[in-house]
């Protein structure tokens, strides 16, 4: 009997040792996922806008954050670390901007040359309208791209040939063929020479 | 006797005397740019201050002539950049042949491809005399020559003589261009639209030294080095 009594208490002592060892494990296993949430409670809470300052635009211009999405989207975030609004671009906005949007900051196309159905702006409009765009697309960089931006500077707003909200860079110059980009430059440049025929200059 | 050997002497020494002074004569017409035979002579006026560097001229080349990708009978070239934003500007140069009347071209090449159409002026390559040498492409001061890898022969700007001419219309570059930078025509023709263009404006032809004559005139730009 002396045996089996041994067994029995070798037996217990023996899942004792083991229920003691496995919550040693589990302890083990908890003690760093603590200190983890415990770090996530000390942290300040990151402030997030409650307004979104794009809203009452969207609310009529539906379909301009999408196409703005396309060209300044993913690589603005990239650069500036975090996303543009509205009014960083278009900004002077009028209080009757609902009746007429007279006062707002456009981009459209525009060159200082007279040309039929082309809106003209001499340089310093132009300059003042290519300004906005020209504060992150400087012009070493755009000369860096192409030369073309060079000769344009003060003679034609970047409209003129880019298109900014757009489904991705499927338009605009970006978009075209070698040859097709030509024709754009054909396109203008015969347009206003015949023009300036016309005139008899 | 009505001739006598003194009057035959004199006759003869007359025909030689005027004949000599005729020859003379059509030798020194050469040196201006008119010349009254009754052929054309055709040449062209390229106008830096109005080309914009959109080669559009140099795809429209390409295109009408078969112009293989790689080579090129006309390039336009750029300069560097010059002044600062937003001022900065460029001058473009037209790299062609230049027709001369008198070609080294068609001086050096040993079996007759290279010629000068007396009819136009128009410095041209008969492809199939042509043995490859290359003679011509070293020989041009200009560097405008290239062996064309299709027809394996030399080629260049022949003033789309084979295309657009043919067809009663303008070189494809005159034609293409949206700035009407370039004016092609008779030189032999006093009224024709070019001569008008050479005498309106101050005009320049590349490496006259070299007695080649060329009959690519050039309106030089108002900035800039001119690339002679």
């Amino acid at each position: 009997m002396g045996n089996v009594k041994l067994a029995i208490r070798t037996t217990i002592s023996f899942l004792l040792f083991i229920c003691i060892y496995g919550f040693n494990f589990s302890a083990a296993a908890e003690s760093p996922e603590r200190s983890v949430t415990n770090a996530n409670t000390d942290s300040r809470h990151e402030v997030m806008f409650n307004r979104d300052s794009d809203y009452a635009c969207t609310q009529c211009h539906k379909d301009s954050k999408e196409t703005r999405l396309g060209t300044h989207g993913k690589k603005a975030v990239e650069k500036i670390g975090r996303d543009l609004k509205c009014v960083e671009c278009h900004n002077t906005i009028g209080p009757n901007h609902r009746e007429s949007a007279s006062k707002v900051t456009k981009f459209s196309p525009a060159q200082s040359e007279i040309g039929t159905h082309k809106n003209l702006l001499d340089f310093d409009a132009i300059l003042n309208a290519t300004g906005n765009c020209t504060e992150c697309h400087t012009s070493e960089k755009l000369q860096e791209k192409t030369w073309v931006h060079d000769v344009h500077a003060k003679k034609a707003t970047c409209s003129s040939c880019h298109v900014i909200h757009a489904d991705g860079e499927k338009e605009g110059m970006q978009a075209l063929e070698r040859k097709a980009q030509i024709a754009q430059c054909v396109d203008c440049h015969k347009d206003f020479n015949l023009k300036k025929e016309d005139k008899g200059e | 006797m009505a001739c006598s050997r003194r009057n035959l002497l004199i006759g003869a020494g007359a025909v030689i005397f005027t004949t000599g002074v005729a020859k003379v004569a059509i030798a020194k017409k050469s040196l201006v740019a008119t010349q009254e035979d009754g052929d054309k002579r055709y040449g062209m006026v390229f106008d830096e201050t109005a080309c914009i560097g959109c080669t559009a001229c140099t795809d429209a080349c390409r295109e009408t002539n078969n112009v293989p990708e790689g080579v090129s009978r006309l390039k336009i070239e750029r300069s560097a950049p010059m002044g600062e934003h937003p001022n900065v500007d460029y001058t473009f140069h037209r790299v062609s042949c230049q027709h001369c009347d008198n070609a080294p071209c068609v001086t050096v090449c040993p079996t007759g491809a290279s010629y000068v159409d007396l009819k136009t002026g128009i410095v041209d390559v008969h492809g199939d005399k042509c043995v490859g040498c290359g003679y011509c492409l070293a020989a041009c001061p200009y560097q405008v020559r290239f062996f064309n890898p299709e027809t394996k022969s030399a080629d260049k700007c022949n003033f789309c003589r084979d295309t657009n001419l043919k067809a009663g219309k303008l070189p494809a570059c005159v034609e293409s261009c949206p700035t009407k930078a370039l004016t092609f025509g008779d030189l032999n023709d006093p009224a024709s639209e070019i001569n008008k263009v050479i005498a309106s404006n101050a005009v320049y032809r590349s490496k006259v030294e070299l007695g080649t004559e060329p009959k690519l005139y050039k309106v030089a730009d108002t900035k800039g080095e001119i690339k002679r």
